[in-house]
This record gives structure tokens, sequence and C-alpha cells, in this order.
């Protein structure tokens, strides 16, 4: 026989109702999976956006006219997107005052790859004036693509030193990219020269518009200490008539971004919340109900001796198991059932995404627990004030 | 030696009299059966001797302790301590098997022996049925469960509340031997009954009426009355 204790008596009691307990346990298991399931997505939500943040390098991004939104879903999702101005912009933009360095880089979008079920973003950079891409290659082994190589990111299909097949042309895979929580992810990095002899080749690029000597946006750094505003303007005074341009502020973008997430993390601390509530009626209305039902049962506790804390013991434990329970199983569900599904939410709410890490995700898991936990004790306390009041022996033979 | 003695002792709720000036002093070892009609008081009398209730006035001790002047916690602590307690309806725990409703007995009061809690089970013959839970017990099971779980910390006094009140005769017999073999080895024993059979086999017999002692009696006269 297991030693009896306060603990012991309280789970009999709830093996004894197995569908109620586990009734009881869905109400804490549905708060705990809608917080924690809506916790990980926020944080690993944050983590991409402060990833972009910390490397996006740029500080203004130039496209053709209307093509803003475009390369957002370029950078954010590795949508693919094929826009082009001429390419001397590149060069051009670099005499304007406050600008300190700037990038070119050419967009292809796939049709289809030997690598891949579904489109993919071509991006091909000059590695020589190049400041975007390279803080996110400093990761792989080769951090710059030869001629007839690429880097992929980390979630296209293939080792280094493997093949990738695009536009009919074979190349071979140099590295892959670290997970970056961006469109990088599902993007194929080579060199300016690589791109435009592909291009020579190729059968089912998105060309339109394409100048041999065409680049897709230019990535600008402006000089320390300049007022981004500033300058952008400059570069519109002086190019966007004969470019047909379009400026993006990457600041500006960030924080549009972070606004989305500030929406995302609302509507899952209310949902949770508005859960918590519910489980906490729930659970308040079992255990008044069970105070009743279970007064015989603790005027007898009381007669043979139990004082109101053992009762109340017993009461509390029950609420902490069913709240333990609940709570594990919340969390294994938000794990098993949304965290899979996370990147692609994420995505259709055109937000970055990098998934935190496991210390990160364990202490998350812990405050939700913690929580979960809470739930129970706080919605017994009006049973456990009320417990063991009365007379003893009367109460047990009531209904007599 | 007196193990209880009770001086005027009165129990008013609201204007209801529901003992009035009782006197009665019981001796160590003495079977004492209290009977009389419902609402002649015997509950109330269980209940202010059973250390679960406190008497409007009056004088009760316990074994040299003055019940009146106890605060609740000291009552529950006599309780524990000196009274064993035999209910009509057994009141055992349902999800708990009969060695465990012995044991937390034991639990409440100060160590559980699980060796001592089954010695208990099987001094009333149900040594075989210790790891049954109460559902799968007779009701003449129940009951002598319930009587091993008042007996498991040697109690100065054992109170019964109508101990045969819900058997057939064979348990009733059964039960009532025990109680004999327990009042044969020294323990003190007060019955409540409306049963003259059970009564009968008390040392001393107090008939309550209106909340008063209206006649006292042996047992045996009882027997030969009936």
């Amino acid at each position: 026989m297991k030693p009896l204790t306060t603990v012991h008596i309280a789970l009999n009691n709830l093996k004894r109702r197995p569908l109620r307990s586990a009734g009881l346990a869905l109400a804490v298991a549905v708060f705990s999976f809608t917080m924690f399931g809506g916790a990980l997505l926020s944080a690993s939500v944050k983590n991409g956006i402060d990833s972009l943040s910390r490397r996006l390098g740029a500080d203004i991004l130039v496209v053709p006219r209307g093509y803003d939104k475009k390369l957002q879903a370029a950078l954010l999702r590795g949508e693919p997107s094929a826009f082009y101005i001429k390419g001397d912009l590149a060069d051009k933009l670099r005499d304007v005052p406050g600008v300190e360095k700037t990038a070119p880089q050419l967009y292809l979008a796939t049709l289809d790859a030997a690598c891949c079920t579904v489109p993919i973003q071509v991006i091909a950079y000059d590695p020589a004036s190049d400041f975007v891409i390279a803080p996110w290659m400093a990761s792989a082994a080769s951090p710059t693509p030869g001629d007839d190589e690429v880097v992929v990111g980390s979630m296209i299909v293939g080792e280094a030193g493997g093949e990738l097949s695009l536009f009919g042309r074979t190349f071979r895979i140099a590295a892959r990219l670290d997970r970056t929580g961006m469109g990088f992810d599902t993007t194929v990095f080579t060199t300016m020269g690589n791109a435009r002899k592909l291009l020579r080749t190729a059968k089912n690029a998105a060309i339109e518009n394409f100048q041999p000597d065409s680049v897709s946006a230019v990535m600008v750094g402006v000089q320390p200490g300049r007022d981004l505003k500033q300058v952008a303007n400059a570069i519109l005074r002086e190019f966007a008539l004969e470019y047909d341009l379009d400026i993006v502020v990457a600041k500006n973008m960030i924080s549009d971004i972070a606004k989305k997430l500030g929406g995302l993390s609302y509507l899952v601390h209310i949902l949770a919340a508005a859960f918590w509530a519910a489980a906490a009626g729930v659970l308040s209305l079992f255990f008044s109900l069970l105070l009743h039902e279970r007064r015989r049962e603790f005027g007898l506790f009381r007669i043979l001796g139990a004082t109101r804390g053992k009762l109340a013991g017993i009461v509390l434990c029950e609420a902490l198991a069913v709240g333990a329970a609940g709570g594990l199983l919340g969390i294994m569900a938000a794990l098993g059932l949304t965290l899979p599904f996370h990147r692609h939410v994420a995505m259709s709410l055109e937000l970055p995404y990098l998934a935190v890490s496991f210390p990160a995700m364990a202490i998350l898991g812990a405050a939700c627990l913690a929580v979960s936990l809470a739930v129970g004790p706080l919605a017994s306390l009006y049973s456990v004030c009320k417990i063991g009041l009365g007379d003893a022996y009367l109460t047990l033979r009531s209904g007599e | 030696m007196n193990i209880l003695e009770l001086k005027d002792v009165s129990m008013t709720y609201g204007t209801v009299k529901a003992l009035q000036h009782i006197d009665l002093t019981v001796g160590q070892g003495e079977w004492l059966a209290i009977m009389g009609p419902s609402g002649s008081g015997k509950t109330t009398m269980m209940n202010i001797v059973g250390c679960m209730d406190k008497a409007s006035d009056g004088s009760v001790v316990l074994d040299g302790q003055e019940l009146s002047k106890l605060p609740p916690r000291g009552l529950t602590a006599i309780r524990r301590d000196k009274i064993g307690l035999i209910f009509q309806q057994f009141h055992l725990v349902p999800y708990l098997t009969a060695l465990e409703n012995v044991v937390i007995a034991q639990y409440y009061h100060s160590m559980p022996d699980e060796d001592e809690a089954l010695e208990a089970l099987r001094s009333v013959g149900l040594g075989e049925r210790a790891r049954h839970l109460p559902s799968q017990l007779s009701g003449g099971e129940q009951q002598r469960v319930c009587i091993a779980r008042a007996l498991i910390n040697c109690p100065k006094l054992i109170l019964a509340d109508e101990p045969t009140g819900n058997l057939d005769e064979a348990n009733e017999k059964l039960v009532l031997e025990i109680l004999h073999r327990l009042h044969g080895s020294g323990s003190t024993i007060i019955v409540v009954t409306h049963s003259p059979d059970v009564g009968s086999h008390a040392d001393r017999v107090i008939v309550l009426e209106h909340g008063k002692i209206a006649r006292t009696t042996t047992g045996a006269l009882l027997h030969k009355s009936a």
C-alpha cells in the first residue's frame, strides 16, 4: 500500500471520477494550449523581427515604382519576385550626399526547380560591394559562391557539396545558411556573374522588362549621423523620374512589422485571458459543487481528527493536480499541434519568423505551467475557506 | 474510576431545549446504552460526549479533562486521541480500500502503521478483505471496517451511534460479539440505540425523554422486560 498522505487522498479522489477529472484538466489545457502556442508564435515572430532589424544592414532600399511591397514579400517571406531597373543606378546613388555605400541585387523567380515543389527566389548580388547578404553568409562554410556555385537558405533542400538545378542549369551548392527567420531561408544566392550567365540560357525565368545590365533593387547604407528622411528625399528628387523608383526606409518597414506583431500579441493575450477566466470559472464552480458533494466525507475527516488545514490541503492538492495535468497537456498539444504550423501562420500574416531556442521555449513552457498551476488553487480558494465549517457530526448525518 | 462525568449539562438550540440538567457518570470499562425515542436528545448527547459540540451549560469531563472550556481545536484533539466513533451508516471513504479507511484514522491521529491497521481488520475478521473498496464489501463488513477504524488509535471511549441499525440479524450478532470482546478487554463503550435488543447487552441503560434522563436500568433487566 502506498503511504496514505494528503496527496494520495487527493489523487485517489481524482482517479475515482476519471471523466470529470479529465474534463477539468481539459478546461485548463485549452487555456495553456492557447497561451503557450500563442506565446511561442509571438516570441518566434519577435525573434524574427529582431533578427531582421539586427542584420538587414541597409537603411534605404530602392526598387522600381510599385514594387516596394514585392520587395518586402521577397525579404520577409522569400516570395519569388522579379522586377528590374537600370543597373547603373547603384553607382549613381553613391554620389548622393549622405549615402555611404550601395549594393545592387538581382531577383529571379523560378517557376520550377529540381530542388523544390514550389517556386523559389534567387537573389544575385555583387560580393565586392555587398553589405546586406554577407552578414547572413558569415556562418556558412563557403561564404561567397564561386563560378557556377550557389549558397542556399536553410529551408532549401540540398547539402553543401551537392547540386541544384535552376532554370535547366546545374549549380554546385557551396554552403547552406543558418536559419534567418526571413525570406532568405527559402532563397538561393549566387553572384551577379552567375545570374547573368543563367539568364542567357533561362527558359523559365520571369524576365519581363529585363535588360542585360538590369538590377532589381539597390540597398543603400547611409553615413552615420545622417538623417534618413533627408537622404531618401534626395534620392527621390534626383532619380525618381529618370528611373521610376520607390524608396523603402528599412526602419519604417521594421516598425510596421513590429506593429503587426503587437496586434498578434494582443490577440494572443486576450484569448489566453479569456480561456484562463473560463477555466477559473469552471474550476471554481466545480470546487463549490465538490464541497457540497463531499461535505460528509470532509465531516468524517474532521471527526477523525483532521484540521481544516488538512482538508484545505486535500482540495488544494486536487486543484494543483488538475492544473498541472491540464497545463502539461496544453503545452504538449501546443508543441505537437501548433508548432509545425507556426511558420505558415507567421508567413500568412506577413511576419518574419525565427523559432525561439530550446531554453527560451522551456522558460515559456515553465511560465505557462506556473500560470496553469495557479488557476486551480485560485479557483478553489472560496471552497477552501468554507471547508470544515459547521457541525461535523450533523453534516455527516445529514440526509439520514 | 470514572472516565466521563456530566454535571448539570443542558443544550439549547434557539428555544428548543435538547438536553436539560443531565447528570451522568460513566465508569472505566463500563458499557452504557443510551436509549429513547426520536427527538429525546440522544444525538445531542452523543455530540457533546463525542466532542463534536459544546454544551450550553454545565460541565463535561472526559478522562479528567473539562471539555466546556476547550476551543474547537482542543475538542478536535480530544476526539482524535480519546474517542473511537462507530456510525450507523458506516461512513467509509468510498475511494479508499478497507485498509486505507483504517489507516486514515491513524494518519489524522499520529503515524500510519499498515501492519497495525491490518491487525485491526483481522481482529474484526476482515484480514482477507483489506484491499477491497467499500463498494465491494457487504453492509456487515463495512460496519466491521468502521469498528476497526474506531479501535485503531486505542481510544479511551468507544462511542457507537446505532451500530447495528443498518445490519441484518446475522451481522448484528457479529458486531455485538465484537463489542462484547472489546468490553471484555476493558474498553469503555457508549452505545446510542433504539433497539432494546442492543441495549440489553449493556451494563447500564439510560432512557432519555424530552432531553431528560427518564429512567435508568440495567441491560439484564431490559432484556427480561423485552
